[in-house]
């Protein structure tokens, strides 16, 4: 029970991080970043061919298109299944299509062919074309775990006119055969409701931001901008326009952030995978960690003073009461204030360059800023009568938003640090804020009534229940606990004698001791397991499925070869690659003859009985079989 | 007062009952419930790799292990001998293995010269992918594995390369 409940806990802890970088699009994005450890159903692995393969094309010139192919990390397209079509011989003909080279794949059954493991651009020569082309693409690919997609039909609609000027401007048209109907990322994202999600989860994000006191500075500006306004007219004016007024100030700090957000995006994409290698991860991490500090108070990000004193003095001089105006002094404001929004902002968009996605990171920030905006309008529309009061309260949404960013810390990083210390953070995370909710003191008396406030006595009840989880992880980390989610598995009875017992793995290096070792080892069944300390589902093999009594067993007589390839070297993407691997978890077999059993592999993670039921398998070969129907 | 009822970390937990329940909204809009039925697969007529017409519903009240593929996708080649061996060996306790293609009967005819598969094949070159809609294939991706329990019902889909004790682990929870 008690285990249950805290798995629920730390779920939703988990949950918490996911949507405090405003992730409901973290699902989506799980197949290419290091942060699908909570959402392992096989569904959820494959990508729809929508969000695998994406393509955009635009005029380059008056008589090329530009076809921008984006290719999911782990996907691919096969190079001689491109193929681009004007059906309306009116709109145009294509006389040559330029196809860069691509990544040579050994097919076992097709020989080599050229693929393409990255985005790419193809070149489309048009003779005589029409104002508006529309062209049909096809294309078809595959995921290297396992897994091909039907040949995708994209219909797109070119406006030539918009050479070069208009990035996205693709209407899409529909397609007879709905089922690859065309679409580009925006409006794929907006069809799944997802962009609406995350904008309204950025808005969100950014009302609670105005609870900061960071939007205080910005208070004084525009209610002089309103007083100023007033003055000016010599009269009451309405509170539509003192409305309109901090409109166009709230629009002004918006164009700031959604510039942010576009950058980041597009860095994100400029970054592509360097992004999800372990050395980034963990700087990261460290970032959001440095950021949580601001928020506790520990020290104040801001512009050198110079700066800020010099902005300041520009937006004095602009002339208040005029809509452009204003809003110039928004977009000024918004960089005033920045610096201390900074941390959750800088967290905001480093999730966004994650996602690599620029619409969303448009959008999102545009929305962030209007929830940052909120306040600021309501004091507009009370023509400046009403204004918040500071108070404690507002400290506490600031503490509140350290504790998120540390959590997103400890998410980052979840995948290259030993579980154990996960949990520790975990439940260091969890305990600390339970002591702040008073769970182990007893509570503050009223001095009216001499009793304790009953919303503090709630609030004691939450912070007691993160201490009872806290404690929880805290045994599971010292214990020796597999998964966060389970702290307490390490202490029943039943498994608990199975960490020490580890597999005698023998370390190759490269391909050429690869091929001494199995040449030592005629006559027996040779294991090679590729490993990295990134690699979660290589994790769960060691400790779960290797650690069995009887998996250990059944490899008894096998001769156990690792590949350990977290530092990447050239060397180690050579041993990948004559398996066609595009990385770790990867399981190979070398039969009694020392050829590999290629039917049966194991990619991913497979629980103890299935992966015995592999290697029994592998044992019942005859020697120099590797595969129960095919020879070799 | 007020700051006292917040205190600081107070709005954790309420920002984590919004959080959880923002995220089970979008789970769920993300779950579109597709109707799975298998009324349309066994109504369905379609030719063989030699071109007869087979109708569907002659196996109709078995263990159909419904499995789609083409010769153009890799894993599909690659998983396929399991599939056949997957047959053979459990042809006597009512079950049988039955490959649909999108694909052409030529290449099917051609694929199988080579390979002999113990289990029918049949072409749907472009009815192919709806039928794998029909049955929960959302992504049109293959390979992609249905398991048909006699009374009609669908037991278990699988998206991507199967194996064999994959398949049998659920087979023998469904055999009597």
């Amino acid at each position: 029970m008690l285990r249950r409940f805290s798995a629920l806990v730390v779920s939703i802890s988990a949950l918490l991080i996911a949507v405090t970088v405003l992730g409901f699009a973290a699902n989506s994005y799980a197949g290419n970043s290091g942060f699908n450890a909570f959402t392992d159903s096989d569904e959820e692995k494959f990508l729809h061919p929508d969000e695998a393969f994406k393509l955009n094309i635009v005029a380059k010139d008056s008589n090329t298109l530009e076809a921008k192919f984006t290719v999911t990390p782990g996907y691919y397209l096969y190079k001689d299944r491109i193929k681009f079509e004007i059906k309306d011989a009116s709109l145009g003909t294509i006389s040559a299509v330029n196809l860069p080279a691509g990544d040579i794949k050994d097919d076992p059954n097709f020989g080599q062919q050229e693929v393409y493991h990255h985005d790419f651009v193809a070149l489309i020569d048009v003779n005589n074309p029409a104002q508006n082309v529309v062209i049909d693409a096809r294309f078809q690919g595959c995921s290297e775990k396992g897994l091909c997609y039907a040949p995708q039909l994209k219909t797109l609609n070119v406006d030539m006119a918009q050479a070069a000027t208009a990035p996205t401007d693709n209407t899409p048209v529909t397609n007879a055969n709905n089922s690859t109907s065309s679409e580009d990322e925006a409006t794929s994202l907006l069809k799944s409701g997802k962009l609406w999600l995350i904008a309204a989860g950025f808005f969100g994000f950014g009302l609670l931001l105005s609870f900061t006191p960071c939007v205080l500075p910005m208070i004084p500006i525009l209610s002089g901008i309103i007083v100023g306004d007033k003055k000016a007219h010599k009269a009451e004016t309405s509170r539509l326009h003192s409305f309109n007024l901090s409109l166009a100030y709230v629009l002004g700090i918006a164009l700031s952030y959604t510039i942010a957000g576009i950058a980041a995006g597009l860095s994100g994409q400029l970054l592509s995978n360097a992004l999800q290698s372990p050395w980034m991860l963990t700087a990261t991490a460290l970032i959001f960690v440095v950021l949580s500090f601001s928020m506790f108070g520990f020290y104040e990000l801001r512009l050198p003073s110079t700066i800020e004193e010099r902005m300041v003095k520009t937006s004095n001089k602009l002339k208040g009461g005029q809509f452009i105006g204003v809003f110039v002094m928004g977009v000024i404001s918004a960089l005033i204030v920045s610096p201390c929004v900074a941390a959750p902002l800088a967290g905001a968009l480093l999730y966004i360059s994650q996602t690599r996605d620029v619409v969303l990171g448009g959008v999102a920030l545009f929305a962030l800023s209007i929830g940052m905006g909120v306040p600021l309008l309501l004091i507009g529309a009370s023509a400046g009568h009403v204004l918040p009061k500071a108070g404690g309260w507002m400290t506490a949404v600031r503490n509140l938003f350290g504790v998120i960013m540390l959590a997103v810390a400890i998410f980052i990083v979840s995948p290259i640090i030993p579980t154990s210390v996960e949990m520790l953070l975990w439940s260091a995370l969890l305990i600390i804020p339970a002591v702040y909710l008073h769970a182990l003191d007893s509570l503050p008396l009223d001095i009216n009534t001499g009793r304790s406030h009953p919303w503090m006595r709630f609030w004691k009840g939450i912070g007691i229940m993160l201490l009872i989880v806290g404690i929880a992880l805290l045994i599971g980390a010292v214990s020796g606990a597999k998964s966060p989610l389970q702290p307490l598995a390490g202490l029943s009875l039943s498994n608990s004698k199975t960490i020490e017992n580890r597999l005698p793995f023998v370390r190759v290096k490269n391909t050429a001791e690869l091929d001494a070792r199995i040449d030592a080892a005629k006559g027996k069944i040779v294991m090679l397991d590729f490993y990295a300390d990134w690699c979660t589902s290589c994790k769960e093999m060691e400790l779960l499925t290797f650690s069995d009594p009887a998996v250990q067993a059944s490899l008894k007589e096998a001769v156990l070869l690792e590949a350990d390839v977290t530092a990447n070297t050239p060397e180690d993407l050579a041993l990948l690659q004559r398996f066609n691997l595009f990385g770790p978890p990867g399981i190979i077999f070398f039969n009694r003859t020392g050829q590999e059993i290629k039917p049966i592999r194991v990619i991913g993670y497979e629980n103890a009985p299935k992966f015995l039921a592999t290697v029994n398998r592998v044992n019942a070969l005859k020697a120099d079989e590797c595969n129960p129907l095919v020879t070799c | 007062m007020l700051n006292k009822i917040l205190s600081p970390f107070g709005a954790v937990v309420l920002f984590v009952i919004i959080a959880a329940s923002g995220y089970f909204v979008s789970e769920k809009m993300d779950k579109k419930d597709v109707n799975i039925s298998t009324a349309e697969l066994f109504a369905t007529t379609l030719p063989d790799e030699n071109g007869v017409p087979q109708a569907l519903s002659q196996w109709q009240g078995k263990m159909i292990v419904l499995n789609f593929w083409a010769t153009w996708c890799p894993p599909c080649r690659e998983e396929m001998p399991e599939l056949s061996e997957l047959n053979t060996e459990y042809q006597d306790k009512n079950v049988i293995v039955i490959g649909i293609a999108l694909d052409e009967i030529a290449l099917i005819k051609e694929f199988n010269a080579e390979n002999k598969m113990s289990y029918p094949l049949l072409a749907a070159e472009d009815t192919g992918g709806n039928l794998a809609a029909n049955l929960g294939n959302n992504k049109s991706a293959l390979p992609y594995t249905v398991i048909i329990k006699p009374d009609g019902t669908v037991a278990n889909t699988y998206f991507g390369r199967i194996s064999k004790p994959l398949l049998e682990e659920a087979l023998l929870k469904l055999i009597p």
